[in-house]
């Protein structure tokens, strides 16, 4: 618990979260007992190393924006660690809370609903500033937002209007001079570039890796689109209900994925070139959809679509295994002492139901 | 073919802020005039009954209680325009000081409601979780018992008086309107900037003001003047049963009940005058207040959004 | 607007005009605005295209293209006022389905023309059982026996890949997942057997597992059935997956027109190549940077002189901000709308 001296060791990684889980009451019973838990992040381990930028993958009700928000301590945590800076943030109080929301910031992915309409940019990108007092004077504040202005590609004159008067590439250049304003050392980014277009969205993520360049910035990137994480993640988290399936930095992942769930993800992104070749890679090969967090399968979380799944995936959920280097995967398949019991199990449903038809 | 003309935008901004609020004002009058005319109606009725309670004093000197024997219960002529009652005070004199009574009670009361209402709604919705359980069994409550027996207990408690009929419509309105308001909180509680703001650490106070309420002040300007119009009627209602503000003070209500019932054949304007001039109050902030109410909510403008999703419903088939 | 003015009440489906056989629609200088506070929006301007039978036809298209707008146009669903459909002509087997009445369309709508929409969630009435939803375009179209009705909603509930279909039929969307929502919504528009599916973002609500399930379907299903398809998208990936022809849409018109390979490989509009090179894709140089198009799009109720594109384009010229480009002829099947000529280099 020692902060003071804690970050000036640049060794140590910036954020270690571990044994995560995050579970919420559907709804209260009757008598004060929930009626079902929602298992939103079942047990999630990941390291995030200073300067780097992380992706955290996964589709919908994987538990990616749920698992931000608890590093973030915006939601509670029902088991783990979170340690950030050398400094277990599990149960902070409130003055640790108070300077978490300085250190952390997060960038969100609706660039309309994310600012205020009725405040002016100046105040909308100063208000980290006016929260923790970190400018004296009122022509200190307003060189600080300029600052910050310039530093996201905006024009000074800017700071005297109102949101509605940007676009939403504009907007989240605006979200994103908020988060800077408090010299954050994380920032947490919730698929800042999902709401925006095409010609826009490369906007975002160039000023994202200039921003990361020149200021050192650590990045935890939340996010669906893989094409778009492949281009700005180092290491790369893939989730799948709740947990952690596979982590692997972007080379090894996108070309060697080791994981049938990733493997799936990866086959199933239509590739933007028609090249028969190119998509000859395409390979949907799941079927059926996520199933829900309240009710998980039992062992494996993919078993029920997962074209490999035995009796053992069915029974017992895998442990992350590193198969390289930096390269984990949560998979009967790649455990070698499981090796036996994977070969002579019975086939799986998928097969049973593929010879059946 | 044409382009038709007035409709309104189909996907216009969600109220977009001006900094000068001098043309804002002008913009909102001129669509009041255009898109409510009825509104436009109501609000001159408002101004009207405003400016009379205002300088009563200026439009009837003699006063509300000039008795005056001699002219007792005189049918409505050029020197008494609306007649006189059985004491001889002058009609017209006795309602445009009731107007003041009834601006003073009906304002009192609803300022004092709209405080309450904002202090619960808010503390209940923002907080939430046990502060908000309590509070809003409280409140239900509250709203089991019929407005008229809680009053009827309050006057017996406290006694007639203008205070006390403040005080007690106030409270009455004041608990009911907190729901309106909680709801109001609750949904802007939903912005994701309320949730940036938290996250950088912002003071409660700070989103409050900055983040909670401006998006609290549209209902709160809509429950004022619906309210404005429900006190009217609830103190004329209890001067009516004598539960109200006492004679001699002018009262619509009291004047109706106590004069108006026992001289209703011999005296029919006794009971018209205040009838006609509470209708028209009523109706006139009732106009105004719904007017308001759909001017100010973003949602009422324009229907692209709904009128699309009701489309692609219908053509599946 | 048209001049034409046939009796197109009775022979709602067969008119054999002098069409060139293979083209089923074709849309003719479309022009659809909106009336806004602060102006005229022209939200579709000047479109012209062809669907032929039996090919995918992509229109893509940034948020306020106009690409949706131009959908919706084609079977009159524009909300009005504040829409309105200035000028132009869709020419469905001949007949100008502008000029139609209101039943004449109606009936058409579902039958030979049907749509898909971007939410499964809402397009379904969630307080009726699937099978009662499902059965309502066949009754209402009167193309099945009464008695054969489960029968058939049966087979389409298979056709789309539904385990369990007499099941499915007495549940209620609800009890669905958004996957087996839009594959209700794919049922319901194949019903009739159109012969046109216009297919609006159907997977943007997807996740990306369940949108290649669900795009594979539907493409195998229009293939199968020798219909055409409509798919209107902003996912380059998708479009490159599973269209034949691809129209690229700017600010309510056609910049660009040509065959998959056309507008991936040599694509000849500066806004086309933009897109291109400021996607990032599964299969270029890990560590590239991109090339964002600078700006944004324009304002539709104030859009900028001559070509649309020009204050975003690296390539502009003087003519450009005084002249509009047509859209003219490359070759065969690529279409451009700009003065500049660009090679494969830029």
């Amino acid at each position: 618990m020692t902060h003071t001296d804690s970050h000036t060791d640049v060794t140590t990684p910036l954020l270690q979260v571990s044994g995560l889980k995050v579970h919420f009451p559907l709804r209260p019973g009757l008598f004060g007992k929930p009626a079902a838990m929602v298992k939103a992040v079942d047990g999630v381990d990941f390291t995030v190393h200073r300067g780097e930028t992380l992706g955290l993958v996964g589709e919908s009700g994987c538990g990616k924006s749920t698992t931000g928000l608890a590093v973030l301590r915006m939601t509670p945590l029902t088991e783990g660690r979170i340690v950030f800076d050398g400094e277990d943030i599990s149960h902070p109080d409130a003055a640790t809370t108070k300077r978490l929301r300085r250190k952390m910031q997060m960038v969100y992915q609706d660039p309309f609903g994310a600012l205020n309409p009725r405040m002016r940019v100046l105040d909308i990108i100063g208000e980290p500033l006016r929260v923790h007092r970190l400018t004296r004077t009122r022509a200190e504040y307003r060189e600080r937002v300029m600052d910050l202005l310039d530093r996201v590609g905006l024009k000074a004159e800017m700071a005297d209007r109102y949101p509605h008067e940007f676009s939403g590439g504009q907007r989240q250049r605006i979200g994103i001079a908020r988060a800077l304003a408090a010299d954050p050392s994380l920032i947490i980014c919730d698929e800042p570039v999902s709401a925006l277009d095409v010609s826009i969205q490369a906007q975002v993520i160039n000023l994202l890796e200039d921003l990361q360049r020149d200021l050192g910035l650590t990045y935890l990137f939340v996010a669906h689109d893989l094409a778009v994480v492949r281009h700005l993640c180092h290491r790369i988290v893939v989730m799948y209900l709740g947990r952690v399936v596979e982590v692997a930095d972007r080379e090894r992942l996108y070309q060697a994925p080791r994981h049938p769930y990733t493997q799936a993800l990866l086959g199933a992104i239509p590739i933007a070139d028609p090249d028969p070749e190119v998509q000859a890679r395409f390979n949907p090969s799941v079927d059926g959809e996520v199933p829900s967090p309240i009710d998980p399968p039992p062992g494996c979380p993919f078993h029920p679509r997962c074209p490999h799944a035995t009796d053992l995936c069915r029974r017992e959920a895998p442990r992350p295994l590193d198969v390289e280097d930096g390269h984990s995967v949560a998979c009967h398949l790649h455990d070698p002492s499981r090796a036996a019991e994977m070969n002579h199990s019975e086939p799986s449903y998928q097969e049973q139901a593929r010879n059946i038809a | 073919m044409s382009l038709s003309i007035q409709t309104p935008a189909a996907a216009a901004p969600a109220t977009p802020p001006r900094r000068r609020a001098h043309p804002k004002t002008l913009r909102f009058l001129r669509r009041l005039c255009k898109e409510r005319p009825l509104g436009a109606l109501g609000a001159m009725i408002c101004l009207v009954l405003l400016l009379t309670g205002l300088f009563a004093d200026v439009i009837a000197p003699e006063g509300f209680n000039a008795i005056n024997p001699i002219e007792r219960l005189k049918a409505p002529s050029a020197e008494h325009w609306l007649g006189t009652d059985q004491l001889g005070r002058d009609v017209f004199a006795r309602i445009v000081h009731g107007a003041q009574l009834s601006v003073i009670v009906a304002f009192a009361a609803t300022t004092l409601s709209i405080v309450i209402s904002a202090l619960l709604g808010i503390l209940s919705g923002y907080f939430g979780g046990r502060l908000d359980m309590i509070i809003q069994r409280l409140v239900d409550g509250w709203m089991c018992f019929p407005d008229l027996i809680l009053l009827i207990v309050a006057v017996a408690v406290l006694g007639p008086g203008t205070w006390q009929v403040i005080l007690i419509l106030g409270l009455l309105f004041g608990i009911s309107g907190s729901r309106i308001i909680r709801g109001a909180v609750l949904s802007a509680k939903q912005n994701v900037y309320v949730h940036a703001a938290q996250s950088m650490g912002a003071s409660s106070p700070r989103i409050l003001l900055k983040h909670i309420l401006p998006n609290v002040m549209a209902p709160l300007i809509v429950l004022y003047t619906t309210r404005l119009a429900a006190v009217i009627l609830a103190e004329s209602g209890l001067s009516f049963l004598g539960l109200g503000i006492p004679p001699p003070e002018p009262s619509w209500g009291g004047m109706l009940s106590l004069d108006g019932r026992s001289y209703m054949f011999q005296a029919p304007w006794l009971a018209i005058a205040p009838g006609i001039a509470l209708t028209v109050a009523v109706f006139g902030i009732n106009m105004f207040g719904d007017a308001l109410r759909d001017l100010l909510d973003p949602r009422m403008r324009g229907g692209g959004g709904r009128y699309l999703a009701r489309v692609k419903r219908t053509i599946g088939s | 607007m048209s001049t034409e003015t046939s009796t197109a009440t009775a022979t709602a489906t067969t008119a054999p005009r002098t069409e060139p056989a293979a083209t089923l629609l074709r849309v003719e200088n479309l022009h659809t605005v909106f009336e806004k506070d602060d102006g005229v929006v022209h939200a579709v301007n000047d479109v012209s295209f062809d669907v032929r039978r039996g090919e995918v036809l992509a229109i893509v298209g940034e948020s306020g293209s106009g690409k949706s707008i131009t959908a919706m146009s084609l079977l009159r669903l524009i909300p009005s006022p504040p829409g309105q459909i200035i000028g132009g002509r869709v020419l469905f087997d001949g007949q100008d389905l502008l000029d139609l009445p209101d039943d004449a369309i109606r009936q058409l709508r579902g039958r030979d023309i049907s749509m898909i929409f971007q939410e499964p969630m809402t397009s379904l009435n969630p307080s009726l059982r699937i099978g009662r939803q499902l059965a309502e375009p066949l009754r209402v179209h009167g193309s099945v026996p009464k008695d054969k009705v489960r029968e058939r909603c049966i087979e389409l509930l298979r056709q789309v890949r539904i385990g369990d279909p007499e099941k499915r039929l007495d549940a209620y969307p609800h009890e669905l997942s958004g996957g087996m929502r839009q594959r209700v919504m794919i049922a319901m528009g194949l019903a009739c057997l159109p012969r046109l599916i216009i297919a609006d973002e159907p997977t943007t609500a997807l996740d990306v597992t369940v949108q290649a399930q669900i795009l594979e379907l539907l493409r195998d299903i229009t293939r199968a059935s020798q219909s055409s398809m409509m798919l209107i998208t902003h996912d380059l990936g998708v479009v490159a997956r599973y269209a034949d022809r691809i129209n690229v849409m700017y600010a309510g018109r056609i910049v660009e027109r040509g065959t998959a390979h056309d507008i991936f490989h040599r694509p000849r509009h500066p806004y086309t190549v933009g897109l291109m090179e400021s996607m990032p894709r599964l299969n270029d140089a890990i560590g590239n940077r991109l090339t964002p198009i600078p700006g944004s799009p324009p304002d539709l109720s104030d859009p900028p002189s001559g070509c649309p594109f020009h204050p975003r384009c690296r390539f502009a010229q003087p003519r450009c901000k005084q002249e509009r480009p047509p859209l003219e002829r490359l070759d065969e099947e690529h279409w451009k709308a700009c003065w500049v000529n660009l090679d494969d280099t830029h």
